[in-house]
């Protein structure tokens, strides 16, 4: 798994140098490697007063205070977005691989379009998918492709590939997503007025 | 001590700078500001901020987000919510909810209920991320001389359900930090200031630094007060990051803040870039005065 970012290291200087591999689509319907599963909880005790060390210590990811654990959707739900997620993948594929701008900017609207697909799914997903394809499709709403590099796009497309091997999208695993696509300099958050 | 202009080609004096809350929050305004940041940040290889700015960004940003989605969820319409901001509530008093409403309420879909699903989503992505915000704008380790422990806590879930950032409640009755013992290892630090800003005319002390010098000739007799947050560790908030980032040995410092930040970068020797609210200011640099 990629990890984006280096704890001690200078940001800038990540590279990320994973394979891009596609595993069948037979195969991932068995989806749930559990790589990415909720972490321990590592909320601090009121006497934690810290190492005293000037820097912050590293910390594990912690899943919300009361968040529900995602209930797992219908399986013809599950397919349908594992499909558009397969499809999302194949698009981002093209458009870093393909040397044609027009070839380039044509995977990128196909990628928009099975993002909207994808959207379709949310009232029968949990309240996470809405939140990540929302946040996927902020990222290229009114852009093109000249407005990303190379990293940028390897970076959302290692999310989709970590979205699409999860079977639940869990709070943990949308951090991770987040924060990787923030590190990637990619702003998520952007205005769209 | 005057700002000037950041000229092309500048040369920083070295290559760490360190952020201070209003640049993490002015990350979300848009690219009026982001484009300017990022000029500022090209030119160095690290660039820092202290844990204590997750706290004040969760104050700013957090807050209003957690304000927005409650809107949301009560009126079940984003047009009725910015009708509500707009139109309702007293702009006056409630300044900063109107501010980044225009930041944070973002409005994108078909119709109506699908912008408002929309923003609902948005706002929830940013409040689950919480303050790790913050931290993926930096290199780390941030620098902790306070061992802040608000800012290790997430935004939660309340009773039914909502998520809610929490503003700190410390008390030095129940110490969960390490603020007193660093205020008293640089007391020396935190007594120039308080000259300084004494010494400043009254027309250059702003209430804020008025205030940072108040609480510390509190802290200076007794440093356990910092630990009230309300009262203590809130009123002297900039001050604390500003020694956290000189005793972390930075040289220069990004701020929004003109006048604070201005006054304690020049008494810490360190250069100030400030990022003026209006774009066709640019970026102004503050050199450190020999």
């Amino acid at each position: 798994m990629m990890t984006g970012s280096i704890e001690l290291g200078f940001k800038r200087d990540v590279t990320q140098s994973e394979q891009r591999e596609l595993p069948a689509l037979a195969n991932s319907l068995a989806i749930g490697s559990g790589a990415s599963g909720p972490t321990p909880d590592t909320i601090s005790t009121p006497r934690d007063t810290g190492t005293g060390t000037g820097v912050e210590r590293p910390q594990a990811r912690r899943r919300l205070a009361g968040s529900p654990q995602p209930k797992l959707p219908p399986s013809r739900v599950l397919h349908g977005s594992y499909a558009y997620l397969t499809e999302c993948l194949d698009c981002l594929e093209r458009a870093t691989g393909e040397d044609d701008v027009v070839l380039k900017e044509n995977a990128l609207s196909q990628f928009n379009i099975a993002l909207t697909e994808l959207w379709d799914y949310h009232p029968h997903r949990e309240e996470q998918f809405a939140e990540a394809i929302n946040m996927l499709q902020n990222i290229f709403v009114g852009r093109s492709l000249a407005d990303f590099d190379d990293a940028q796009l390897l970076a959302v497309y290692d999310c989709v590939r970590q979205l699409r091997e999860e079977q639940v999208w869990d709070d943990a695993v949308l951090n991770e997503i987040t924060e990787r696509l923030l590190e990637a300099d990619i702003d998520v958050f952007r205005e769209l007025a | 001590m005057s700002l000037e202009s950041l000229p092309d080609g500048h040369e920083p004096e070295g290559k760490e700078i360190f952020l201070d809350t209003s640049i993490h929050c002015s990350r979300l305004k848009g690219s009026l500001f982001t484009e300017r940041i990022d000029r500022v940040l090209r030119m160095f290889r690290w660039v820092g901020t202290s844990t204590y700015t997750k706290v004040e960004f969760g104050n700013v940003v957090l807050a209003n987000a957690e304000y927005y989605l409650r809107k949301l969820n009560e009126l079940g319409s984003l047009d009725k919510t910015l009708s509500f901001i707009g139109n309702v509530l007293q702009h006056h008093q409630h300044r900063s909810k109107v501010t980044w409403s225009f930041n944070l309420l973002l409005s994108y879909g078909g119709d109506e209920p699908q912008r408002t699903e929309r923003a609902k989503a948005s706002l929830r992505r940013l409040l689950k991320l919480g303050t790790s915000y913050v931290e993926r704008g930096c290199d780390k380790p941030l620098a902790d001389g306070t061992c802040c422990s608000w800012a290790r806590k997430a935004v939660h879930r309340g009773p039914s359900g909502q998520l809610i950032w929490k503003t700190p409640t410390c008390k030095r009755t129940a110490k969960v930090c390490s603020l007193d013992d660093f205020f008293v290892q640089h007391r020396g630090v935190f007594g120039r200031i308080k000259e300084a800003i004494d010494a400043l005319p009254d027309e250059k002390r702003t209430s804020q630094l008025a205030s940072f010098s108040e609480v510390i000739g509190k802290a200076a007799v007794d440093p356990g007060m910092l630990l009230d947050y309300k009262t203590g560790c809130r009123r002297l908030a900039d001050a604390i990051i500003a020694v956290d980032s000189y005793v972390s040995n930075y040289k220069n410092l990004f701020s929004q803040n003109e006048k604070e930040s201005g006054v304690l970068c020049d008494l810490l020797h360190q250069v100030f870039y400030y990022l003026p609210p209006n774009p066709e200011r640019g970026v102004l640099i503050q050199p450190p005065t020999s």
